[in-house]
């Protein structure tokens, strides 16, 4: 008996198609300034469109004051903490000590379970580095693997993006290009992230905070 | 989801005074139609762009032999498993077997219509699971057990007072509410506990991308991520024609997709999987199973004017721009699909016979097709199917025409195709009308025999003589 496979590809071959021409149009990637400090005023209009909170930050060490801001006006006590390079360069965690605010690490958990439970229940806020923040529409990309776990940025109330301004393009394309360059090595997961969490499903009305964080900050570094 | 197409009249009837239906259909064209013009003009050419994605969507249909097997070696190279589905049984089959071998007690699922189509939650809770719609809208239609009145808001229509009660109902919330965000708060509440210890989420597939193996989904809320990261088990379900062709395809189709839904540059979260989580990572799923399910579409792929309907990408767009449901709403479509996608998609997998109102219901205004960013000819596939209904044609599970009908058309043709018959019969009618003929209109009880037909029109005021016989009167009185 032929497998479900072999008779739905069987059926779709034995069709008469005619081949395809080639495309006319122009695909039409929206253009954006070359000039960074143009550029990265447009990422932080976008940003604020869809309700972002961002901030400048020259270095690491002024980010870890952006983040002491946001962890006062937001009663952060507890915080989660991606493995990466960016947050480790802020020093967040020795400021968290001195501050009286609790911090977890996903490389310090063994248990996956243990691990969910902190992120669902115990901290407000998660804080992760940013793979490449797009201009065209204020997304950010996280490619996930090791140093970038996913639920980090999704199931606390709060996501604190870190984004190196170095790592700011114009188009979804520029990142995506630099991420599956190899295509034997490609990331588990990369996740767009453009904006908190929102839903219009109750009578059309906007809502913030639906399933994911309810609101987003960005600190842009350098 | 019962299929109720058979209902389309009495439902449209019934939607067309319902209050809460009015209070969002009679505003819903006009901002949609202004929102989506306003996104699209941040293209350099926005006419350009359309008929850019309109090529690529019919390039992808004509090429999806090739397109699926690329993916497929792609997603397995990834580390995915892919199983192939012939129709809703096999699939639904694949996903209640993986539940039992991983022993989940309860499943959450992103909105997906075609897990609607396939009828996927009854499957795996007539088999004992719990099945947890996780997006708001399609959470709030399936406690209410109704079908999507919008394919990006299911429960559009539905005043906030009844979802309070329905969620009250249910035990969503322990107390009384009509607070759209103490409903959202709460709804939040109830699923994220599920997310928590989930142990198999199942999704949907926006896109398919052959290039890679990735599968794409995009979203606002969340609950497609947590389905997807939260669990060590993923099945994620796509038909056929999901595939693209490139990631460079997928994200101008992301862009469009998103302005033709909800008029957002970008939704909130858009996730690539390549397959499951490396072994170093701490979260995201052991194991991704991709099921790709045929469902009917294959044994029409060959017929040109249907396989238009492999182009569509979901994106709404036709609804917006249809003047027929803005005035019905999406529940008379009585199934997964509503608007002129269901109009184009149901007769194609359920057969003519069971939903003959679903493409009569059209004016022929093209909005749809103007508005499509995938190139299709809405109204001119509910014409073929008119003609596959006359023409009988089993393949499309044509309805079988009355007796009556087929007597009257086979002596309508056998009339128009003989003058002097035809002659004949109008001299033996025109007595017979002009007596019906009454100052004020035509009397419809005279003329019951071709019901419907008249309920909108009058004859004129019919001459003692035909045209013919007035001019050979006239050429004789000039000898």
């Amino acid at each position: 008996m032929k497998s479900a496979k072999a008779e739905i590809m069987g059926r779709l071959r034995k069709a008469v198609v005619d081949a395809p021409g080639a495309r006319s149009g122009s695909s039409a990637i929206p253009q954006l300034p070359s000039d960074p400090e143009e550029l990265t005023a447009r990422f932080m209009r976008e940003l604020a469109s869809v309700d972002v909170t961002a901030f400048r930050a020259d270095d690491s060490r002024e980010a870890v004051s952006k983040i002491a801001g946001i962890c006062e006006s937001e009663k952060i006590k507890k915080l989660l903490l991606t493995a990466d390079d960016t947050v480790g360069e802020t020093g967040i965690k020795l400021w968290a000590e001195k501050n009286d605010i609790d911090t977890f690490c996903t490389d310090q958990f063994d248990d996956n379970t243990e691990y969910k439970s902190v992120a669902f229940d115990e901290v407000q806020a998660g804080i992760t580095g940013v793979e490449f923040g797009v201009a065209e529409s204020g997304t950010l990309v996280l490619a996930h693997g090791k140093s970038q776990a996913r639920l980090v940025s999704l199931a606390p109330e709060i996501h604190i993006a870190l984004l190196p301004m170095v790592r700011l393009v114009p188009n979804y394309e520029n990142a995506m290009n630099k991420l599956y360059a190899d295509k034997s090595r490609l990331p588990s997961q990369v996740t767009f992230v453009t904006g908190a969490s929102l839903t219009s499903d109750i009578g059309g009305i906007p809502i913030r905070g639906m399933h994911g964080p309810c609101a987003l900050f960005v600190i842009l570094i350098g | 989801m019962k299929i109720r197409t058979d209902e389309f009249r009495k439902i449209a009837a019934e939607e067309m005074v319902n209050p809460h239906a009015r209070k969002f259909l009679d505003t819903y064209s006009y901002k949609s139609s202004t929102r989506r013009k306003t996104m699209m003009d941040i293209f350099p050419d926005g006419g350009q762009a359309k008929e850019y994605g309109r090529e690529m969507r019919r390039e992808t249909v004509a090429r999806l032999p090739e397109l699926l097997e690329q993916f497929e070696t792609n997603a397995v190279a990834n580390g995915a498993k892919v199983l192939w589905a012939r129709d809703a049984g096999e699939a639904n089959s694949i996903v209640l077997k993986i539940a039992r071998e991983k022993e989940v007690k309860y499943v959450t699922k992103g909105k997906s219509m075609v897990t609607e189509e396939l009828n996927l939650n009854e499957h795996l809770i007539s088999n004992g699971l719990e099945a947890f719609e996780s997006d708001l809208g399609e959470l709030i239609t399936q406690l209410l057990e109704r079908p999507p009145f919008h394919i990006v808001g299911p429960a559009l229509n539905v005043p906030v007072k009844e979802v309070g009660e329905i969620f009250l109902e249910k035990g969503v919330i322990d107390t009384p509410s009509t607070d759209p965000k103490e409903l959202g708060r709460a709804a939040r509440l109830y699923l994220r506990e599920k997310f928590q210890h989930l142990e198999m989420g199942i999704t949907g597939v926006n896109m398919a991308i052959a290039e890679t193996g990735t599968i794409l989904n995009i979203e606002n809320e969340g609950n497609i991520r947590f389905n997807k990261s939260a669990p060590k088990t993923q099945v994620s379900i796509m038909s056929l024609e999901k595939v693209v062709p490139t990631m460079d395809d997928a994200f101008f189709m992301l862009r469009v997709l998103c302005r033709s839904c909800s008029g957002q540059k970008m939704g909130s979260y858009a996730t690539f999987d390549s397959g499951p989580r490396r072994s170093d990572e701490i979260d995201g799923p052991e194991e991704l199973t991709i099921v790709i399910v045929d469902n009917g579409r294959s044994q029409h792929y060959g017929d040109p004017m249907l396989r238009q309907a492999f182009q569509c990408i979901r994106c709404g767009a036709c609804q917006g721009a249809c003047p027929v449901y803005g005035k019905i709403g999406g529940y008379p479509y009585g199934w997964a699909y509503c608007g002129p996608v269901g109009q184009m998609l149901t007769p194609l997998l359920l057969g003519l016979d069971r939903t003959q109102d679903l493409y009569w219901a059209c004016t022929g205004c093209r909005s749809c097709s103007d508005v499509c960013p995938a190139g299709i000819e809405h109204s001119s596939i509910f014409q073929y199917y008119k003609e596959k209904e006359a023409e009988g044609d089993a393949d499309l599970k044509a309805p079988s025409k009355s007796f009556l009908e087929s007597r009257f058309f086979d002596l309508w043709t056998m009339a128009l195709t003989h003058h002097k018959l035809w002659g004949f019969g109008l001299k033996i009618l025109r007595p017979l009308l002009k007596r019906a003929l009454r100052s004020n209109g035509v009397s419809r009880k005279s003329l019951h025999l071709v019901g419907q037909w008249m309920i909108d029109r009058e004859l004129p005021e019919i001459p003692n003589q035909s045209f013919r016989e007035q001019w050979k009167d006239l050429e004789g009185e000039q000898e």
